[in-house]
C-alpha cells in the first residue's frame, strides 16, 4: 500500500507525458507544426518498438556506458569525500584549494573533452575523467558544508569526554556530514550520465552515446530517443539506489 | 577523589569585548555552587574557562592544583545547555559515550550505562531513540552521560533551561539526592534563582558584562526533602529575594551608566 502510494504518483506522471506525446505524434500534429517528416518525430511507441528492436545493440552500448557511469561515480566519491576530510580538518589548506575546486567546476566540459581524448585516447580513460570531474564537485562541497555544521557544544562535549580528534570525527563529524554526503551523491550521479554522453561523444568506440551520435548522423531519432530512455532509465535506477542505501544508513533521520 | 576549584584574577575576552572580569573564586571539594547571573554575563565561558576548553586571558584557574589547560580538561565533565544527545546513537549509547571514548567495548559501556538507567528514571528506554525521549529524560540521559565520564568535577551549564516549569521542578527534586550522593565538585550555571538556591551549596551572583561576583550567598542547608516545602520556608525566600535585589540593583547600575 505504501509503495503503492508513493510509486503511482511518477508513474502516472510519466504515463500521461507519454500519451501526450503520443497523440501529438501519431496525429501527425507534432510533424505538421515543425514542418517535418513524420519519421523525424517518432511517438512513444514507435520508439519502443525499436527499443525492443534493437534490444542486443542498445544493451551492449548501455553496459558500456553504465561501467563508465559507476567506475567515476566511484572515481569522484572516494576523491570527494577524502578531500572534503582533507579540507575540513585543516584551515590552511581549506583556504588555498577552495578557490582551485570550484574553478575546475568552471571547465567547459564539452570543450575539454576532445582534448582528453587526444591526452589519453578512445578508452575508458578520458570517460572516468570527465564523469569524475563533474562528480566531485557536489560531492566535495557538500560533506564539507555537513562536516562544517557540527553542533560545537557536541565538540566540547565530548572533548571533556576524553574523545580524541579521531573519536570526534567517527562519532559526531562523519554521522553529521552523511546526510549532505548523500544529496551530494544524488545530485552527482543524476549528472554523471550527462558527462558519460560527453565523454564518448568526444570520441568513443561504445556507449549510448556514441550510438546516438551515429543515430543522429543517419537520422535514426527513434532509435536517438531509444537511447536517451535507456539513459534516464539508469539515472533514475541509480538514484533510487543511493536513495535506498541513504534510508537503511540514516535510520535515525 | 574530588577536586577543588581556585580562580585569582581571572578575565576573558571576546572581540575586543570584556566578557569576564577580576573574578576570584574558590569552590572546595565536594561543594555545589550555583551561579546566576543575567544573560550575557560570561556564565557559559566561565565554564568553558573552568574545563579548559578555554584559556582565561588574564588571572589562573586551578583545578585539584593544576592549571594547564589540558589538565583542567582532564578533571572536568562538561554538560552543555543543549543536552547534545547524537541522534545516531541510542539513549544507552549516548550515556555511555566517554566510557567508549576511553576505550571500553561497546557492551561493556552498555553495561555499566544499563545499571543506572533504573535509578535515572530510565529503565525501558535504553534503546530509545534520543527524538524519542521526552525532554525531562533527555536531560537526565545527558546528565548519566557526565556522570560516567568518572571525573571529579562537573560542569552544569543550564542544565534545566529548555524544560517547562512542572519538569523543571521535577528533575531539581530528583538531581538535588544525586548530586548529595555522588560528592563531586559541582558549578551549576543557571538564570533561575530558585534553582540555585535549591541545589547549590552556595550562591555566586554576577553582574551584567562584564561579569564579576558580586555576591556570595550560603544556601539555607534545608533538610527536608521536599522542593515545595524548601522553597516556601522564609529563609529561602529571605535569600531568593536578597538575590534578586543584587540583579536588578546591578541591571540598574548599567542603565544608569
Amino acid at each position: 500500500m505504501n509503495a503503492l502510494r508513493r510509486w503511482l504518483p511518477p508513474i502516472l506522471l510519466i504515463v500521461a507525458l507519454f500519451g501526450l506525446w503520443q497523440l501529438a505524434a501519431s496525429s501527425g500534429f507534432l510533424a505538421e507544426r515543425l514542418n517535418l517528416e513524420d519519421f523525424l518525430v517518432p511517438s512513444p511507441s514507435q520508439i519502443f518498438e525499436v527499443l525492443w528492436q534493437d534490444r542486443d545493440l542498445i544493451a551492449e552500448n548501455a553496459w558500456v556506458t553504465l561501467i563508465e557511469i559507476v567506475a567515476g561515480f566511484a572515481v569522484a566519491l572516494i576523491v570527494g569525500l577524502v578531500a572534503a576530510a582533507l579540507l575540513h580538518m585543516s584551515d590552511l589548506l581549506r583556504r588555498t584549494s577552495y578557490p582551485v575546486i570550484v574553478a575546475s567546476q568552471t571547465i567547459p566540459i564539452i570543450v575539454i573533452a576532445p582534448v582528453l581524448v587526444v591526452w589519453f585516447g578512445y578508452g575508458i580513460g578520458p570517460k572516468l575523467a570527465i564523469i569524475a570531474l563533474i562528480c566531485f564537485f557536489p560531492i566535495a562541497v557538500n560533506t564539507l558544508d555537513g562536516l562544517r555544521s557540527v553542533d560545537p557544544d557536541s565538540v566540547k562535549m565530548m572533548r571533556t569526554l576524553y574523545a580524541s580528534r579521531w573519536q570526534i570525527f567517527r562519532r559526531v563529524e562523519i554521522p553529521t556530514a552523511l546526510p549532505y554526503a548523500f544529496s551530494g551523491a544524488k545530485i552527482a550521479v543524476a549528472v554523471s550520465v550527462i558527462g558519460a554522453v560527453f565523454g564518448e561523444w568526444a570520441g568513443s568506440e561504445k556507449g549510448l552515446g556514441h550510438l546516438m551520435l551515429q543515430d543522429n548522423a543517419q537520422l535514426m531519432t527513434d532509435r536517438l530517443f531509444a537511447a536517451v530512455f535507456v539513459l534516464s532509465a539508469i539515472a533514475i535506477v541509480l538514484f533510487a539506489l543511493i536513495g535506498l542505501l541513504e534510508r537503511k544508513i540514516l535510520r535515525w533521520r | 577523589m574530588t577536586a577543588s576549584l581556585t580562580g585569582r584574577g581571572v578575565g576573558h575576552d571576546f572581540g575586543g569585548v570584556t566578557a569576564l572580569d577580576r573574578l576570584d573564586f574558590d569552590v572546595p571539594a565536594g561543594e555545589i555552587l550555583a551561579v546566576v547571573g543575567p544573560s550575557g554575563c560570561g556564565k557559559s565561558t566561565l565554564l568553558e574557562l573552568l574545563c579548559g576548553l578555554l584559556d582565561p586571558a588574564r588571572g589562573t584557574i586551578e583545578v585539584d592544583g593544576r592549571t594547564g589547560a589540558g589538565e583542567r580538561l582532564e578533571r572536568c565533565a562538561y554538560m552543555p545547555q543543549t543536552d547534545c544527545l547524537l541522534p545516531w546513537y541510542s539513549a544507552i549509547d549516548n550515556a555511555g559515550l566517554a566510557l567508549r571514548n576511553r576505550g571500553a567495548s561497546r557492551a561493556e559501556a552498555r553495561e555499566r550505562a544499563g545499571a543506572l538507567f533504573g535509578q535515572f528514571g530510565l529503565g525501558g528506554f535504553e534503546d530509545s531513540r534520543p527524538d524519542e525521549l521526552s525532554g525531562g529524560m533527555r536531560q537526565r540521559v545527558a546528565f548519566l552521560r557526565t556522570l560516567l565520564s568518572e571525573k571529579d568535577v562537573l560542569l552544569l551549564d543550564e542544565p534545566f533551561a529548555a524544560l517547562d516549569a512542572i519538569t523543571r521542578g521535577e528533575l531539581q527534586e530528583w538531581l538535588r539526592p544525586v548530586m548529595a550522593a555522588e560528592r563531586r565538585t559541582v558549578v551549576l550555571v543557571t538564570h533561575d534563582v530558585e534553582e540555585a538556591l535549591y541545589l547549590g551549596d552556595r550562591v555566586a551572583v554576577m553582574s551584567p558584562r562584564p561579569g564579576r561576583i558580586i555576591d556570595l550567598v550560603e544556601s539555607p542547608a534545608g533538610e527536608d526533602p521536599s522542593r515545595a516545602a524548601t522553597v516556601t520556608a522564609p529563609a529561602f525566600t529571605a535569600l531568593r529575594q536578597r538575590i534578586l535585589s543584587r540583579l536588578t540593583g546591578a541591571a540598574e547600575g548599567v542603565t544608569r551608566r
